[in-house]
C-alpha cells in the first residue's frame, strides 16, 4: 500500500482543527446554566399559602397541647390515688402494733424502696384551699336532713326500692 | 386553592383551641370546693327522691358522681382533713355500690359488695352483717349503719373546734412541773 504523503494530509488536518476551534467557541459561549448546580432552597418551591397553613397548624396543636397539659394538674382526682393506697401497703390485721411490715428477701426489700420511692414521687402537690371558692354548708340545715332521714325512716325505703328495683331488673 | 387552604388551617387552629379550653374548663369543673357541712347535705339529698317515687336512679347515680368530684376537690383544697375525708368517701362507696345494679347469680361484683358493705356495718355498728336478697333484716342494719355514719360525720365537723382546744389543753396539762427552786 502506497503511503500518503504528508502535503495530502494537509487539508484533513485542516478539517480537524476547524473542527475543534468551532467546538471550543461553541462550549465557550454556552451559558453556565448548563453546568450542573443543584440550589438547596426547597421552601421557595412551596406555596406560601401551604407553608402559612402548616405553621398556623402547628401553632394551634402546640397551643392545644399546653392548655391541656396546664390543666392536668388541676385534676387532682386522677393523681390522688397513691401505691399507699392499695390494700399491698395497708396494715395487715396479723400484724403485731408498731411492727412495719418489712419484706423478708432482698428482692422484696427492692420492691418495698422502689415502691416507697415511687409513691413519693406520685403525691400530689398540696392545693392553697384560699384559691377557690368555697361553698359553705349550713350545719343546722345539714342536722335537720340527717334527722329527717332517720325520722322517716328514708334510708331504708331507699335501699328496700333499690332492692326491688334490682329484682325487677 | 390558597384561600380554602388558608380558611382549613385556620378552622383547624380554632378547633384546637376549642378543644383545649373545652377540656380545661371540663376539668375545673370536675368538682366544687365545698366544706364537710356541704358536702354531708348534698348526700343527704340524694336518695330522697327513689325513696319517695322510686323513680330517679340515673339522676341519683349523675348527683353521686357529682359529690364524689367535690369531695375529690374539697380534700384537696384541704377543706376537710384526712380523718373526715377517709369516712366520707367510704360512705360515698357504699352507696355506689347500693346503687349499682348488680344480677346476683352471676355478677363479678358480688363478693365485692358483700365484704365492703359487711365491714361498713362492722365498723360502724359493731355487727357481723351478711347480705341477703330478700332479708328485710339486713336492709335495715345496712340503713342504720349509713344513718349512724351520717350522724358521726355531722358530729365530727361540729367537735373539730372543741377537740382541738380539748387536745390543745391535754398537751399543756401534759408538760413537766417546772424544776423546784432551791432553797439558800
Amino acid at each position: 500500500m502506497k503511503e500518503i504523503e504528508e502535503r495530502q494530509w494537509a487539508p484533513v488536518h485542516g478539517l480537524i482543527e476547524a473542527e475543534k476551534t468551532a467546538a471550543w467557541d461553541e462550549m465557550g459561549s454556552r451559558p453556565l446554566r448548563t453546568v450542573p448546580r443543584v440550589e438547596h432552597r426547597p421552601l421557595r418551591r412551596l406555596r406560601p399559602a401551604f407553608v402559612a397553613a402548616s405553621l398556623l397548624a402547628v401553632i394551634g396543636i402546640i397551643i392545644a397541647l399546653k392548655l391541656s397539659h396546664r390543666s392536668q394538674p388541676t385534676d387532682i382526682g386522677s393523681t390522688l390515688l397513691t401505691l399507699a393506697d392499695l390494700p399491698l401497703f395497708q396494715a395487715q390485721p396479723a400484724a403485731k402494733p408498731g411492727a412495719a411490715m418489712v419484706p423478708e428477701s432482698e428482692l422484696g426489700r427492692q420492691w418495698a424502696r422502689m415502691f416507697a420511692s415511687l409513691a413519693e414521687t406520685v403525691e400530689p402537690p398540696p392545693v392553697d384551699g384560699s384559691q377557690h371558692e368555697v361553698e359553705r354548708g349550713d350545719r343546722l340545715e345539714t342536722r335537720e336532713n340527717i334527722r329527717r332521714i332517720i325520722r322517716d325512716n328514708l334510708l331504708e325505703r331507699f335501699i328496700t326500692r333499690l332492692s326491688q328495683i334490682n329484682q325487677e331488673v | 386553592m390558597k384561600r380554602v387552604i388558608f380558611i382549613l388551617s385556620l378552622l383547624l387552629v380554632w378547633t384546637c383551641a376549642i378543644r383545649a379550653e373545652t377540656e380545661s374548663e371540663g376539668t375545673v369543673a370536675s368538682g366544687k370546693v365545698k366544706d364537710g357541712y356541704a358536702l354531708l347535705n348534698d348526700l343527704t339529698k340524694i336518695f330522697e327522691e327513689i325513696a319517695g317515687t322510686g323513680k330517679g336512679l340515673g339522676s341519683a347515680n349523675e348527683r353521686l358522681s357529682a359529690v364524689i368530684a367535690d369531695t375529690r376537690a374539697t380534700f384537696a383544697a384541704g377543706q376537710i382533713d384526712a380523718v373526715f375525708h377517709h369516712r366520707f368517701r367510704r360512705l360515698l362507696l357504699v352507696f355506689k355500690l347500693i346503687l349499682t345494679p348488680v344480677d346476683v347469680n352471676n355478677d363479678v361484683w358480688e363478693p365485692v359488695i358483700k365484704k365492703e358493705l359487711s365491714e361498713f356495718v362492722l365498723d360502724t355498728l359493731g355487727e357481723v352483717w351478711v347480705w341477703r336478697v330478700k332479708g328485710l333484716d339486713s336492709i335495715e342494719r345496712m340503713a342504720a349503719a349509713v344513718e349512724e355514719e351520717f350522724v358521726n360525720l355531722w358530729l365530727y365537723l361540729d367537735t373539730r373546734s372543741q377537740r382541738q382546744e380539748l387536745k390543745k389543753k391535754f398537751a399543756g396539762s401534759m408538760l413537766p412541773p417546772p424544776p423546784a427552786k432551791k432553797k439558800e
